[in-house]
C-alpha cells in the first residue's frame, strides 16, 4: 500500500514554524555522519523536521558524499588505468574516521541475500551428494592387504572374480545390493543428464574415458600385486569427497600405503554405469584411511578448475601490471602502482607538490604547483613537461584539476580560476 | 611559528582535556605544526567552549576528529605547512563535491571558488574576514564539513538569486502572473483542529519522514541514505506513520461529532503525489515542488 496523508495534514505540516537559528554546518555534518550524541541528534532532527532549507542542505551534502564513495577501484581493474583515491589520513589515524569508512548496514544486506542463497544451494548439493553416496554404501568394498600396504582393490566379482575370495552367501548379498544400487543410481544419473548441458556431458564423458583407462590400469596393477593371497575385507563405510561438483578431484589415501588414485575406479568396479555424465565420479569410497582432496592437475588429465583459476589469476596480474594506478600521496608526491601493492614515486626529481593526476589509456597527465603540468604517453615511464601558455600568458597558479575526455581533448584548471583547454593532446592550449 | 586561534585560546583546559591532549598528542599531528601538549589542550578548550555547555563529555572526546581539527585550526592560524596539507587532501574533493552539488561545472567551480576564498579569509569583494574553518568543531570529518558548507552556500545562493530575479526575466522565462485564486473550498474547522493536534503529537522522526517524503518529495532511497537505513525500513516507517496519522485524525473527527462517513469525506482529497497540489505558500518555500536543483534540465 502506498503511504499517504491527507492534504490538510500536508498543508499544516508545511506551515510548521521553523526555528530561528539553523544548526551549524558542523552539527549538520555530524548528523549526516551520525557522530552526534543523542541530545544533539534530537535537536538537529527536531529542526530538520520543520526546516526545508536545512533538509535540503543535508540531502545535498549526503548525496555528494555518497557519490564520492563509489567504488572506482573496482572499475579500474576492468577499464584500465585510473586515479586511485588517496586514502584519507584520518582513516588510519582516527578510529572514528575508520568507523565512518565501514560499509553501511544496507550494503551488508545487498550481499547477505545472495550469500545465503549460495550457502543454501551449496548445502543442498552436499546433502544430495551424500545421499547419492549412500546408494553406493559398499558392502562389497574389499581391500587387499598386500605386504602390509593398503591398496584399493576392485570389488566386482563379475568383472574381477579372481581377485576376491568371497563366500557364496557374501557374493549373493553383494550382488543383490549392487543390483538395487544400480537401479537407484541409474535414475539419478538420468536426472543429472537431463539437467546438464550436452556440451558439458560430452566433456565429462571424454574425461571419464581417460579416467577409466587410468583406473583400469591401476586396478589391473593392484590385482597383479594382490595375487592369490588377497582376502576379503569387511565392507567399509563410504566416504564422500570434499564438496566439488566437478570431476576435478581425486582422493589420496594417506595411510602407510603408497598413494592410490581412487576416483572413477571405485565406481567402475562397483558396476556403476560410468557412461553417465561425469560417470558419477564425484562420488567415491575408499579405504578407511585419512582422505584429503588432491587436485587432479597433478595428473596428466584435463586441466581442472583450479588450474583454470590459476590462469585467470595470472591474466589478472598481467592486466594489473599493464594498467598501473596513480595517486597523489599525502605530501603531494606523484605515485604509481602496478598492482603489486607497492607504490613508486614518479617525477621525484621535480620539487613540485602535485594536486591532480588523470589517465586516458596510456596517456598520463599530472599537475601541481607553479603551473607545472607533465604528460606521459607511455603509461608514466617517461614524462614531458608541458607549458600552459597562450597569447603570451603563462599559467603560474597551482593545477588543481585535470580532465580529459579523450587522449586529444581535455582541460586543466588552476587555482587562479583559469581553465586551459586543448584539442590536440596538449600541443596547443587556449585559456578560457 | 603558528599559534592556535586567539579568539578562544584563552579558555583554560580542564583536567580531562589536558589528559586527552596528552594521550592523543602523537595522533593529532600537532607536533608538526609546532604545537605542544599544553597548546593542544588550550585549542581543545576553545573548541568545546564554541560548542557550548555540556559538550565536553567523554563520548564527545571519543568522537572528536582530532587530527582534522588540529589541521583546520592551524590553517586558521595561517600556518603554511597546514595549508599545503589541507590543499593536498581536500582541494580536489572540495571541487568535486561542488560539481556534484551544483550539477553544473561552471556553477560548481564558482561555488567552490567562493568557499575557497572564504576559507582563505577573503570575501568575494576582497574584504578580509575570519576563515570559515574556525567554525569546524570536529564533530564529523573535515571533508564532510566542507561538503555541508558547500551545500549551505549553494542553498543560500539559490535563495538569494531567486529573490533577485527581475520581473522582466521572469516574464522572459514565460511566467504568467495570474490573479491570486481564492480557494473556494470550505475546510471544516474540526478537520484543521484534529489534524493540527495529531501532527503536534507526532514523534520528531515521523514528522521528519513525512516532511521529507511528502513536502520535499525525496525518494525513499534518498531518505534511507541520510538515515543510513534500508529503503524498506523507510517505506515501512512512512506507511506506519501515515496510516496511524489518518486513523487518529479520523478518530478525533468522530469524537468531535462527525459520523464515520463525514469524517472519511472530510479527509478525502487529492492524491499526495498530485502535481496540482499547492502547498508551497507557507514560509515562502517551494514545498510541493521538486527540489530546486532538480528543476533545471538536469532533473532526474
Amino acid at each position: 500500500m502506498k503511504p499517504g496523508i491527507s492534504k490538510s495534514a500536508r498543508d499544516l505540516l508545511a506551515k510548521q514554524p521553523a526555528a530561528e537559528l539553523h544548526p551549524s554546518p558542523d552539527l549538520l555534518n555530524g548528523y549526516v555522519e551520525q557522530s552526534l550524541n543523542s541530545t544533539e541528534n534530537t535537536k538537529v532532527l527536531t529542526h530538520l523536521s520543520s526546516c526545508a532549507d536545512c533538509r535540503e542542505v543535508v540531502f545535498l551534502a549526503s548525496g555528494a558524499a555518497e557519490e564520492e564513495m563509489q567504488p572506482e577501484l573496482l572499475v579500474a581493474a576492468q577499464t584500465g588505468p585510473t586515479l586511485e583515491p588517496v586514502p584519507a589520513a584520518t582513516a588510519s589515524t582516527h578510529p572514528r574516521a575508520a568507523e565512518t569508512a565501514k560499509p553501511q548496514p544496507r550494503n551488508w544486506w545487498k550481499w547477505a541475500t545472495p550469500l545465503a542463497a549460495l550457502v543454501i544451494v551449496g548445502s543442498t548439493a552436499l546433502i544430495e551428494r551424500d545421499r547419492i553416496a549412500e546408494l553406493f554404501s559398499l558392502p562389497s568394498t574389499e581391500m587387499a592387504n598386500v605386504g602390509g600396504t593398503m591398496k584399493v582393490a576392485p570389488a566386482t566379482p563379475a568383472t574381477q572374480p579372481q581377485a576376491l575370495s568371497l563366500s557364496p552367501k557374501q557374493a549373493r548379498k553383494v550382488a543383490a545390493d549392487r543390483s538395487a544400487n544400480d537401479v537407484k543410481l541409474q535414475a539419478r544419473v538420468d536426472q543429472s543428464k537431463m539437467a546438464k548441458p550436452a556440451a558439458k556431458a560430452q566433456a565429462g564423458a571424454k574425461e571419464d574415458a581417460l579416467r577409466r583407462k587410468m583406473s583400469e590400469a591401476q586396478i589391473a596393477s593392484n590385482l597383479q600385486n594382490a595375487g592369490a593371497n588377497a582376502t576379503a575385507i569387511p565392507p567399509s563405510k563410504p566416504t564422500p569427497l570434499p564438496p566439488s561438483p566437478s570431476a576435478s578431484t581425486a582422493v589420496e589415501v594417506t595411510s602407510a600405503a603408497p598413494l592410490v588414485q581412487a576416483d572413477n575406479a571405485d565406481l567402475a568396479a562397483n558396476g556403476v554405469n560410468s557412461a553417465a555424465p561425469n560417470g558419477g565420479n564425484d562420488l567415491t569410497y575408499s579405504a578407511p584411511a585419512t582422505i584429503k582432496p588432491q587436485p587432479l592437475a597433478k595428473s596428466s588429465l584435463v586441466a581442472n578448475d583450479q588450474a583454470a583459476a590459476g590462469v585467470t589469476t595470472m591474466q589478472l596480474t598481467r592486466h594489473q601490471a599493464a594498467n598501473p594506478h596513480w595517486r597523489i600521496g599525502r605530501d603531494g608526491q606523484l605515485e604509481r602502482s602496478t598492482g603489486t601493492g607497492t607504490w613508486a614515486q614518479k617525477l621525484d626529481s621535480e620539487e613540485i607538490t602535485f594536486h591532480a593526476v588523470t589517465t586516458v589509456g596510456s596517456e598520463v597527465w599530472a599537475g601541481g604547483n607553479g603551473g607545472a603540468l607533465f604528460h606521459s604517453s607511455d603509461g608514466g615511464d617517461h614524462f614531458n613537461k608541458v607549458v600552459l601558455s597562450a597569447n603570451g600568458l603563462n599559467e603560474s597558479g597551482a593545477i588543481v584539476s585535470i580532465h580529459f575526455d579523450t587522449a586529444q581533448q581535455g582541460s586543466v584548471t588552476s587555482d587562479s580560476g583559469a581553465t586551459w583547454a586543448t584539442t590536440d593532446g596538449g600541443q596547443s592550449w587556449s585559456r578560457q | 611559528m603558528a599559534s592556535v586561534p586567539t579568539s578562544r585560546s584563552g579558555q583554560a583546559a580542564s583536567a580531562a582535556l589536558q589528559a586527552y591532549a596528552a594521550a592523543h598528542y602523537v595522533d593529532s599531528g600537532a607536533e608538526q605544526f609546532g604545537i605542544d601538549v599544553a597548546g593542544l589542550a588550550t585549542m581543545l578548550a576553545g573548541v568545546f567552549a564554541q560548542r557550548g555547555a555540556d559538550s565536553e563529555s567523554e563520548a564527545a572526546l571519543e568522537a572528536l576528529h582530532l587530527e582534522e581539527l588540529v589541521l583546520a585550526r592551524t590553517c586558521v592560524a595561517a600556518n603554511e605547512r597546514a595549508w599545503e596539507i589541507f590543499l593536498t587532501r581536500y582541494r580536489g574533493s572540495m571541487y568535486e563535491a561542488a560539481y556534484k552539488i551544483a550539477h553544473d561545472e561552471a556553477s560548481g567551480r564558482a561555488l567552490a571558488d567562493s568557499l575557497y576564498a572564504a576559507l582563505y579569509c577573503l570575501s568575494d569583494d576582497g574584504e578580509v574576514r575570519a576563515s570559515k574553518l574556525q567554525y569546524y568543531l570536529g564533530r564529523g570529518s573535515l571533508a564532510g564539513w566542507l561538503r555541508t558548507v558547500l551545500a549551505q552556500e549553494y542553498v543560500n545562493h539559490y535563495r538569494r538569486t531567486r529573490r533577485e530575479t527581475s520581473l522582466e526575466a521572469a516574464v522572459e522565462e514565460g511566467k504568467q502572473f495570474a490573479a491570486n485564486q481564492v480557494d473556494s473550498r470550505q475546510t471544516d474547522p474540526r478537520l484543521e483542529t484534529a489534524t493540527a493536534a495529531e501532527l503536534a503529537a507526532l514523534e520528531v522522526e515521523e514528522r521528519y519522514l513525512l516532511a521529507a517524503y511528502f513536502l520535499d518529495r525525496r525518494t525513499l532511497a534518498e531518505i534511507a541514505r541520510v538515515l543510513r537505513v534500508h529503503e524498506s525500513t523507510v517505506s515501512r516507517k512512512l506507511e506506519r506513520a501515515s496510516v496511524a496519522l489518518r486513523k487518529r485524525i479520523r478518530k478525533r473527527l468522530i469524537a468531535a461529532g462527525m459520523s464515520a462517513r463525514q469524517a472519511d469525506e472530510a479527509m478525502q482529497d487529492a492524491d499526495v503525489r498530485d502535481l496540482q497540489i499547492d502547498v508551497g505558500e507557507s514560509l515562502g518555500q517551494e514545498r510541493g515542488q521538486p527540489a530546486f536543483y532538480k528543476q533545471s534540465g538536469e532533473a532526474e
